[in-house]
C-alpha cells in the first residue's frame, strides 16, 4: 500500500516511518521507512497497537473517549503521532524531532486521507484468546525466547500444544492466562 | 576524545574513551591527584575509584579507558556522570 | 583484599574451588535470576522460595560454623560481624542483623537478587513475590549459628527491593519443616571426580585460567556488598545451592508433572546458556580481559579458548576442548564439573545426563564463537540475545551428551554440532 502511496521518499520530507496496524490484534498491516532501520517494525506495531488500545480503554473509563482521538509522543529524537483510522486500523507516523507539531499533524492528515482510501473492508475474525495471550506474552515477557518453555513448565501443557495455541481447550487457556499474569506481573490481562 | 557506550550488563553504566597508550600513566597520576584512589586490578590494568564509586579502568597496552558509573546512580544521570569523569581524564592526560 | 581468601582452596587438577571446605563458584546476576526463576516456574513462587531458602540455609550453616571455628569467633557479636562480612565479600549484599526483639530480624538495601532483579527487570515487570531466597536462607543460618541452643529458623522476606521496597526485610520464626539433607563438602565430592582432562590449546588456556584465579581471589564486595567486576554483577556462590535447588526442581516435576520435566531441563540448560552469553561475553569484552589477555580479535578459536579458561577460572571445573572444528563441532570434556559430583553424592547414578549447566554453556561457547560480531564491539544485551533466537532461525546447533559422570561414566562429554 505505502509503496504506491509514497513513491517519492521525500514526498513528506520529515516523515521517517509510517506503520499501519490491524486492531485488535496489533499486527503489522503495512509499513514504510525512509532508509534502513535497526528496529523491528513488527515489534513496533505490537507495542503501539497496545498503546492505542490502552489509551482507548483509559479514556472510556473516564468517559472521555471519541473515535477521532490522536496520541502525540514527543521523545528525545522523534515525534510520533498515533491515529485510529477506523475500528480495524491504526496508523503510527514517526517524524523527525525538529518537525513543528502543526506541520506534522497537517502532513499526517494528508497522508491518512490517501491511506484510508487504500484500506480494505475487513470483517472481524475473532481469534482465540489462547492465541492472543501467547502473542501478548511473546511481546512483553522478560526473556521472550524462553517464554514457551516457561509456560510449559508452569502449566504442564506440552510444548507442541502451546505452539498451536488455537487448539487449547478452555481449561488450558485458563491455565495459560494465569501463568501469563504471573510471568508478566499483571493482575489482569486486558487483551 | 569521543565518549561512547561500552559493553556491559548494566544499562548505560559503562562508557569508554580511547587515549594514546603513552598517556595512560599521566591520566592515572592526574586522577589520583584529583582524589581518586587505586583499587585492586589484574595485571595490565589500572583501576581507580572515586567517592561516588565511579570507576576508571585504564588498559596500559591499548589506551582503552572505561568509565564504569555506579549502579546507584539513576539511569538518566549515568551519561552525565561519565562526562564529568571524562573531563577529569582529559585534563589529567593533557597535564 | 578479600579477608576470606586465606580460607579458599583450589584443586588445581580439576579447577574446583572451596571455601573452608564448601564448594563455591562465581556466577553473575543473569544466571542467578534465571536459575531461581526456573525453580519458581516448576514449583510455584511460594514453594520455590521456601525450598530455595531452606537449601541456602543448609549450605551456609556449615560454612559459617567452619569459619567461626577458624576465626575463633565465639560471642554473638563476633559471629554476626563475621557473617555480615562474609556475605558482603561474596557480592551477595550487606545484611544488618537485629536480634534484640522477640522476632529476630535482618535488613539489606543491596541484597544481590533483589537489587539485580530491580536493575534488570524492574522497569518492565511488576513483581508480586520476594526474590531473595538466598539471603533469607543465609539469615536463617546466621540465626541458627548464633542461637545459644542451636535453634533452627525459617526466614521469610517481608519486604523486598524487587517489589519496590526501600530495603529487604527478613524475619525469623522457629522452623517447622524437617532439617533438609546434608549437602556435600569437598571430601564428599572427591570420590566422584574422574581424570583431569587436557585438550586443545591447553597451555594458553591454563595460563589465562591462572591469571583469572589469581584476580578472583582478591575480588571482594564493596561496603554495600556488591561486586562489579568484568562489567557484570558477580557473586561468589555456594555450588550446592545451585545444584540442590536445580535438581530438586527437576525431581519435583518428575514426581508431579511429567510433561513439565523436559521444559524444566531445557530451562536449566538455558540458564547455562544465559550465563555464558552474558557473563563470559562481557568478560571477553571487558577492560580487565583486555589488560590481562590482550585485545579481543574475535576468531572462533580465540573465543572457545577464552570461554574455556573463564569456565575454569570461575570454578566450574577442568573443562577441556577435546575437539573443535570451526563452524561445525565442539566437544567439551571434564572429569569433574561442579554439578555432576553433587548429583552422584545425593542421588547416585542417573539414567540420563544431569550436567544441565555444562550442556547449555557448551552450546553458548559455539554461539559466542560464531554468532557475535566481536569486531563491532557489540552490546551483549537482552535485545541482542533475543535476536539470536528470533531473527536468525534459532541457534543452529544441537547438544548431545554421549558420556556423563552423572550416568556413571568417568568423564562428562558434551558435543555441540551444527544443525
Amino acid at each position: 500500500m505505502f509503496e504506491k502511496l509514497l513513491t517519492n521518499s521525500n514526498e513528506i520530507p520529515n516523515l521517517r516511518t509510517a506503520i499501519v496496524i490491524t486492531m485488535p490484534d496489533c499486527l503489522l498491516y503495512d509499513s514504510w521507512s525512509k532508509g534502513e532501520s535497526s528496529w523491528s517494525v513488527e515489534d513496533a506495531a505490537g507495542y503501539f497497537g497496545d498503546l492505542v488500545r490502552a489509551n482507548r480503554r483509559g479514556l472510556q473509563s473516564v468517559g472521555a473517549w471519541s473515535a477521532d482521538m490522536q496520541i502525540t509522543i514527543e521523545s528525545a529524537d522523534a515525534l510520533l503521532l498515533l491515529r485510529e483510522l477506523d475500528e480495524h486500523f491504526v496508523c503510527c507516523a514517526v517524524f523527525e524531532r525538529s518537525t513543528p507539531l502543526g506541520m506534522a499533524r497537517l502532513q499526517l492528515k494528508m497522508l491518512l486521507d490517501r491511506v484510508r482510501a487504500s484500506l480494505p473492508d475487513l470483517g472481524v475474525e475473532e481469534r482465540s484468546r489462547g492465541v492472543r495471550i501467547m502473542e501478548f506474552l511473546e511481546r512483553y515477557a522478560p526473556d521472550p525466547h524462553a517464554v514457551l518453555l516457561r509456560m510449559a513448565t508452569r502449566t504442564g501443557i506440552p510444548l507442541e500444544k502451546l505452539r498451536d495455541p488455537a487448539s487449547l481447550g478452555d481449561e488450558q487457556v485458563q491455565a495459560v492466562e494465569e501463568a501469563a499474569k504471573r510471568i508478566l506481573g499483571l493482575e489482569q490481562l486486558h487483551i | 576524545m569521543k565518549l561512547e557506550l561500552d559493553s556491559g550488563c548494566t544499562e548505560r553504566a559503562s562508557w569508554r574513551v580511547e587515549l594514546p597508550p603513552s598517556a595512560i600513566d599521566a591520566a592515572a597520576r592526574g586522577l589520583l591527584a584529583a582524589g581518586m584512589r587505586e583499587d585492586a586490578s589484574p595485571p595490565g590494568l589500572v583501576c581507580l575509584v572515586d567517592a561516588r564509586r565511579t570507576r576508571v579502568l585504564l588498559v596500559r597496552k591499548t589506551g582503552r579507558c572505561q568509565i564504569r558509573v555506579d549502579v546507584d546512580v539513576p539511569r538518566a544521570a549515568r551519561r552525565h556522570e561519565a562526562e564529568r569523569v571524562v573531563a577529569l581524564i582529559l585534563r589529567a592526560a593533557q597535564a | 583484599m578479600n579477608r576470606f581468601a586465606e580460607h579458599t582452596t583450589l584443586i588445581p587438577e580439576h579447577d574446583l574451588t572451596f571455601l573452608a571446605g564448601t564448594p563455591y563458584v562465581y556466577h553473575c546476576h543473569h544466571f542467578n535470576l534465571f536459575h531461581d526463576q526456573t525453580i519458581d516456574d516448576v514449583m510455584g513462587e511460594d514453594a520455590g522460595f521456601a525450598m530455595r531458602a531452606e537449601v541456602a540455609a543448609a549450605a551456609f550453616a556449615p560454612l559459617l560454623t567452619a569459619l567461626y571455628e577458624r576465626a575463633s569467633a565465639r560471642t554473638i557479636p563476633e559471629r554476626l560481624e563475621l557473617a555480615q562480612a562474609l556475605f558482603a565479600s561474596m557480592g551477595q549484599g550487606r545484611v544488618d542483623f537485629d536480634l534484640s526483639g522477640s522476632t529476630p530480624r535482618a535488613t539489606s538495601t543491596h541484597a544481590h537478587y533483589g537489587f539485580a532483579w530491580r536493575e534488570k527487570y524492574g522497569s518492565r515487570v511488576r513483581r508480586f513475590d520476594p526474590v531473595d531466597s538466598v539471603a533469607a536462607g543465609f539469615v536463617a543460618a546466621v540465626f541458627e549459628t548464633t542461637s545459644e541452643r542451636g535453634d533452627r529458623f525459617e526466614v521469610v522476606e517481608k519486604e523486598c527491593i524487587a517489589m519496590r521496597a526501600s530495603s529487604c526485610v527478613f524475619e525469623g520464626r522457629p522452623a517447622t519443616r524437617p532439617r533438609p539433607p546434608r549437602l556435600p563438602l569437598e571430601a564428599d565430592l572427591r570420590p566422584f571426580f574422574g581424570p583431569s582432562e587436557r585438550g586443545v590449546d591447553e597451555a594458553a588456556i591454563a595460563e589465562i585460567t591462572k591469571g583469572l584465579q589469581g584476580f578472583l581471589r582478591g575480588v571482594s564486595g564493596d561496603e554495600r556488598g556488591l561486586v562489579q567486576a568484568f562489567n557484570v554483577f558477580v557473586t561468589q556462590h555456594l555450588a550446592s545451592y545451585y545444584n540442590e535447588t536445580g535438581f530438586n526442581a527437576v525431581r519435583h516435576a518428575e514426581a508431579v508433572s511429567r510433561p513439565s520435566v523436559g521444559p524444566a531441563e531445557d530451562l536449566l540448560r538455558e540458564a547455562g546458556h544465559v550465563c555464558v552469553f552474558h557473563t563470559f561475553g562481557n568478560i571477553l569484552l571487558s577492560p580487565e580481559w583486555e589488560g590481562m589477555v590482550g585485545p579481543l580479535g574475535g576468531a572462533p578459536e580465540e573465543i572457545v579458548r577464552g570461554c574455556t579458561a573463564i569456565a575454569r577460572g570461575l570454578g566450574f571445573g577442568r573443562w577441556a576442548v577435546a575437539e573443535f572444528e570451526k563452524g561445525r563441532r565442539l566437544v567439551l570434556r571434564a572429569g569433574a564439573n561442579y554439578e555432576a559430583a553433587h548429583w552422584r553424592f545425593r542421588h547416585g547414578v542417573s539414567e540420563r545426563s544431569r550436567s544441565y549447566f555444562m550442556q547449555g554453556a557448551a552450546l553458548a561457547f559455539m554461539v559466542l564463537a560464531h554468532r557475535v560480531p566481536w569486531a563491532e564491539r557489540p552490546q551483549l544485551d537482552g535485545r541482542f540475545y533475543d535476536d539470536l533466537f528470533r531473527r536468525s532461525g534459532g541457534l543452529g546447533f544441537s547438544i548431545d551428551v554421549p558420556r556423563c559422570v552423572t550416568r556413571g561414566d568417568d568423564v562428562t562429554e558434551v558435543v555441540i554440532a551444527a544443525q
